[in-house]
């Protein structure tokens, strides 16, 4: 037991240069919808299949954790309005921030605005608005 | 007492050699940590799903439907700059009746994760493995026949394969599951090819939910299944 302490301290020493390499791993990782989607589900300790079952489309069936799979590994798009609500509410993330991810506008929003309205929208977003509080 | 060695492959300078008891050890610790904290108890078998979030509770990518070539069944990915990837082949994770293989492959991809992904990180860096112009790639293509069972000349693959048994099998939780069948049979000790030792090979699979060749393996390697009626020395008692 005394040699598996000291095999465990070296492993322990050496940790903190994998957690470090584990950072440099992530920090420049671009942020998208299946890595968003995945990164709520891990910090609910979710499995890929427990959400799966969760996440329902209009016709009250679950998707299916290959589908799910192929979405956090960004081989495919939530395919409605619907899914990136379902996915919102279950993981509680704001519906807007994934609709965004999702390279979709809400559709409260689509085919609302004039071609001047949505031309300040976006150089608002360029300008990359500071938060308050 | 776990040494560093050369390491003949020529990976790293140099690589750790485990003793079995010792992966033993540190395995029954991982899972049944694991069952704990998820259940409240320690109860087998290990649901595959819950192998899934061992996986992922590690910091690595898994990727459960990867398309891979057709003899590797898992793949398991040491990068620079990103996270590390699991892939499993997606042939695997849509066949139920392939999902004892699944199994042995979750645990056997674990197994590099948690052994061997510091090794990358604490010399990869000083003899730059990850630089495109060395020949040796940081990734483990793990195939078919060597998901619990790899020959020793290749000890990353060996010490998985092995971690694959004794995180599905934990050698304390096995040797009860024996002892408690030698006891009700009277016996001491089955015969490799005899129909004890097949009935023991049942019973493991069944208790533990791996295929019979994953359970028969995993018993050799704790020499539980002798040859021509040779006694065998059970482990310590609990």
């Amino acid at each position: 037991m005394a040699q598996l302490a000291t095999y465990t301290l070296e492993r322990c020493r050496l940790w903190p240069l994998f957690e470090e390499y584990l950072e440099v791993g992530t920090s420049n990782d671009e942020i998208t919808f299946g890595s968003a989607i995945t990164q709520a589900r891990k910090s609910k300790g979710m499995s890929q299949k427990e959400l799966a079952a969760r996440i329902k489309r209009e016709e009250d069936v679950a998707i299916s954790p290959q589908y799910l799979n192929d979405i956090e590994h960004n081989r495919r798009n939530p395919s409605s309005d619907y899914l990136v609500v379902q996915f919102a509410k279950i993981l509680e993330i704001d519906k807007d921030y994934l609709y965004y991810l999702a390279d979709r506008f809400p559709k409260d929003i689509r085919g609302t605005l004039s071609e001047q309205q949505v031309s300040h929208l976006m150089r608002s977003f360029r300008k990359r608005p500071r938060l308050r509080g | 007492m776990v040494v560093m060695v050369p390491d003949k492959t020529g990976r790293f300078l140099e690589r750790p050699h485990y003793n079995p008891r010792e992966l033993d050890d540190e395995c029954e610790e991982i899972i049944c940590s694991f069952l704990r904290n998820q259940y409240g108890q320690v109860r087998f078998p290990v649901k595959t799903d819950d192998l899934t979030k061992l996986i992922e509770q590690k910091g690595a990518v898994l990727d459960t439907y990867a398309d891979l070539d057709p003899d590797v069944e898992g793949v398991t990915e040491f990068h620079s700059n990103r996270k590390i990837v699991v892939r499993i082949s997606r042939h695997l994770s849509n066949d139920a009746r392939q999902e004892n293989r699944l199994r042995t492959t979750l645990t056997h991809e674990y197994g590099h994760v948690h052994f061997h992904a510091y090794l990358w990180a604490s010399q990869g860096r000083s003899l730059d493995l990850f630089s495109e112009s060395k020949e040796i790639k940081p990734v483990s293509r793990c195939k078919r026949e060597n998901i619990y069972a790899a020959p020793k000349t290749d000890w990353m693959e060996w010490q998985a394969g092995y971690v694959c048994g004794a995180l599905l099998m934990p050698r304390e939780y096995l040797a009860k599951l024996v002892r408690s069948y030698l006891e009700e049979n009277g016996l001491y000790p089955p015969n490799i090819s005899g129909e004890h030792a097949q009935a023991m090979i049942e019973k493991v699979a069944k208790e533990f939910q791996v295929s019979k060749q994953a359970a028969r393996v995993r018993l050799e390697k704790l020499d539980y299944l002798g040859n021509h009626g040779l006694a065998l020395s059970l482990p310590e008692q609990v």
